[in-house]
């Protein structure tokens, strides 16, 4: 694991204080001293010298984002290898090196690659976090069963998006009061997810239901067996089955984007917890979403990222599900 | 001849009548109608698309163009009331006319009354891509006597909506899920297990694939040089061109490295009796005429005195 100095988005810190200005010297100058303070983060703010590139490294994915003159350009290489994906890496740092940024034709075939335009391109670059824009539907290794009146809690790693923005610095001269409108609002480049999930569809048939992303769990239920990635947040799932049956479900879904994304002292990410109750047979259940830090996040936690969306109390949805099977599909 | 002989009458019996102030009134009066009828129209209009949102799109566009020329109709014929025009003849032909216009356009009614249904049954919405008749495209507006379509290679295709009832339509992308059907032929002494488990991981790998419903590998048939499945995987809808696209060139990759063969048809050719012979011999030198001391076309003599063609390279001929 590549241990690099980072920090939160909240409070901000100035990391590399060399670098503001705008100044086309010194555009990539090297790391301070790394912090193994969070080892698993990789947002946070840097300034950027003009001609300066930030890298960041999340799990599989690595994007790097250039400051010219005129634009901010953003180039990702997400690893297509499905082994890479495990992998644990993270760090946010100016780069020395422009690794396949110069030469268009030298990029990977990569997505997103862009460029956003400015008069004078904003110094400061924001890396943040974001839950996923759709549900998931996390199916376990193997189908699982909850008797009656029993609780589990089934701990689901989802992957996370990231956020670029930036913002202009702004210094007020000595003796004078920085005015309100001084103070710029980031302005959001782009956002995408650090490891694209696959589409899926949640629901009784193909017109009825909901477009979800998949994931895949082994279904761990201790969490100390959860591997943990800095690009995937870890939301435990607590299902209550209060019925007289049996529930038995092959897939689950998790309400991702009604979560609140927190990262704990090392950086890991998490969302809140969600609370599945089964009051009687069938695949509904209602959704509740608890409030603040999930239990098991390590050292004092802060939120990264409000909900998407707002969540619906006590409502009851279509949770669970088995394969669908249709009939006419063969046809 | 002066130039007040040279106006042909009619026309200064017009002018004359606009001239006269008693007329000029009705004049302004008619111009004022006109006026305020255009605007209480577009008016009308635009209230009306903002207002009944809960409608389809062209149930809007029907309600707020009928509304737009009903409110123009009345005020264009009170407008000409001023000039004295007398509507109730009219009424009291319009059983006449009716009959007659009725089998002049019986064509016309039957679009009419068509594109009223289809309106009103929803079989085809504004923007959706549709084929009706083998043509392809996004439907572009139903108007009270057709449906246009552009096609995807931007070509305006008027339908009428007679046509339209009559025809069978199929939309491509009312649903959100589409699936892409690709027909797969594998070499018979494939593994088949390993097709099948290529083809699943494919589909797991791409995520434009739907996870679920899952992809379906369905043998359909012993071919004449392949066994061949039918592979279909479920996309949302707007991606199901890009999927298509995409799975193909995957699968084709994944057989490749799976060292899985998809054949394409052979033809053994056999004589009928005996194996045919083939021999290769020596071309002719091609015939130079030297008789002008240089040699035709611009063809070098043959150096030395061996005009010699490669047996390699002649052509072949039958015993």
């Amino acid at each position: 694991m590549t241990v690099c100095w980072s920090a939160s988005m909240a409070p901000r810190p100035e990391r590399t204080p060399e670098h503001a200005g705008g100044t086309s010297a010194s555009p990539a100058t090297p790391v301070p001293a790394p912090s193994s303070r969070q080892p698993l983060a990789w947002w946070g703010a840097v300034n950027v010298a003009r001609d300066g590139v930030v890298r960041v490294t999340a799990g599989p994915t690595q994007v790097w984002v250039e400051r010219r003159r005129h634009d901010w350009r953003v180039f990702s290489d997400a690893t297509p290898d499905p082994e890479a994906a495990n992998g644990d890496e993270a760090e946010l740092l100016p780069v020395a090196e422009r690794p396949r940024t110069v030469d268009p034709d030298d990029l990977p075939e990569a997505d997103p690659r862009v460029r956003f335009c400015f008069a004078d391109a904003p110094e400061r670059l924001l890396v943040s976090v974001a839950q996923a824009d759709r549900p998931f539907v996390v199916r376990p290794a193997t189908p699982v069963s909850v008797g009656p009146g029993e609780r589990v809690t089934l701990f689901v790693s989802t992957p996370t998006w990231i956020v670029l923005s930036v913002e202009r610095v702004v210094r007020a001269r000595a003796g004078t009061r920085r005015q309100a409108d001084e103070n710029p609002q980031p302005q959001k480049l782009t956002e995408f997810p650090l490891e694209r999930p696959s589409d899926t569809w949640f629901g009784p048939n193909t017109l009825m239901g909901e477009l979800c992303y998949a994931t895949r769990t082994a279904g761990y239920l201790r969490l100390d067996d959860v591997p943990r990635h800095p690009h995937l947040a870890l939301t435990p799932v607590t299902i209550e089955n209060k019925a007289q049956d049996p529930l038995q479900f092959e897939r689950v879904q998790v309400p991702v984007p009604q979560l609140a994304v927190y990262g704990d002292v090392t950086g890991a990410l998490w969302t809140n917890a969600v609370r599945l109750t089964r009051e009687t047979s069938g695949d509904l259940a209602s959704v509740q979403v608890e409030s603040g830090v999930p239990l098991g996040a390590r050292g004092a936690s802060e939120r990264l990222v409000t909900p998407r969306a707002e969540s619906a109390k006590g409502a009851v949805v279509r949770a669970f599900s088995r394969l669908l099977h249709f009939a006419g599909s063969s046809s | 001849m002066n130039g007040v002989e040279a106006i042909p009458d009619p026309l200064v019996g017009v002018a004359r009548w606009f001239l006269d102030p008693a007329h000029l009134g009705a004049l302004f009066r008619a111009v004022l109608y006109l006026a305020l009828g255009v605007a209480l129209a577009r008016g009308a209009r635009y209230a009306l698309r903002r207002t009944t949102l809960t409608l389809s799109a062209q149930q809007r566009q029907l309600l707020s163009r009928f509304v737009y020329y009903g409110i123009l109709a009345l005020f264009g014929i009170s407008a000409m009331r001023q000039f004295g025009f007398d509507f109730t003849v009219l009424l009291g032909a319009a059983g006449l006319v009716t009959v007659a216009i009725g089998f002049a356009s019986q064509t016309s009614a039957a679009n009419l009354i068509a594109g009223l249904f289809l309106v009103a049954e929803k079989a085809v919405n504004i923007g959706e891509i549709v084929t009706v008749d083998g043509v392809t495209g996004e439907v572009l507006s139903v108007d009270v006597l057709s449906t246009k379509l552009r096609t995807f290679d931007n070509l305006l295709v008027r339908i009428p909506n007679e046509t339209m009832v009559k025809a069978r339509i199929t939309t491509l992308n009312r649903f959100p899920l589409r699936r892409v059907d690709v027909n797969v032929g594998v070499a018979y002494d494939s593994d088949l297990p390993l097709v099948e488990k290529t083809l699943q991981e494919v589909a797991r790998a791409n995520p434009l694939c739907l996870d679920e419903p899952g992809p379906l590998v369905i043998w359909t048939g012993f071919g004449d040089s392949s066994i061949n499945y039918l592979y279909a995987v479920w996309a949302k809808s707007e991606n199901w061109l890009a999927l298509r696209n995409s799975i193909t060139r995957e699968v084709k990759a994944a057989f490749d490295d799976a060292g899985i063969v998809i054949p394409f048809p052979q033809r053994t050719l056999q004589p009928g009796t005996t194996p045919l012979e083939v021999r290769l011999h020596q071309a002719p030198p091609e015939p130079v005429d030297y008789a002008d001391g240089a040699p035709r076309d611009g063809a070098e003599p043959p150096a030395g005195g061996d005009a010699g063609g490669d047996e390699r390279s002649a052509g072949a001929a039958p015993s």
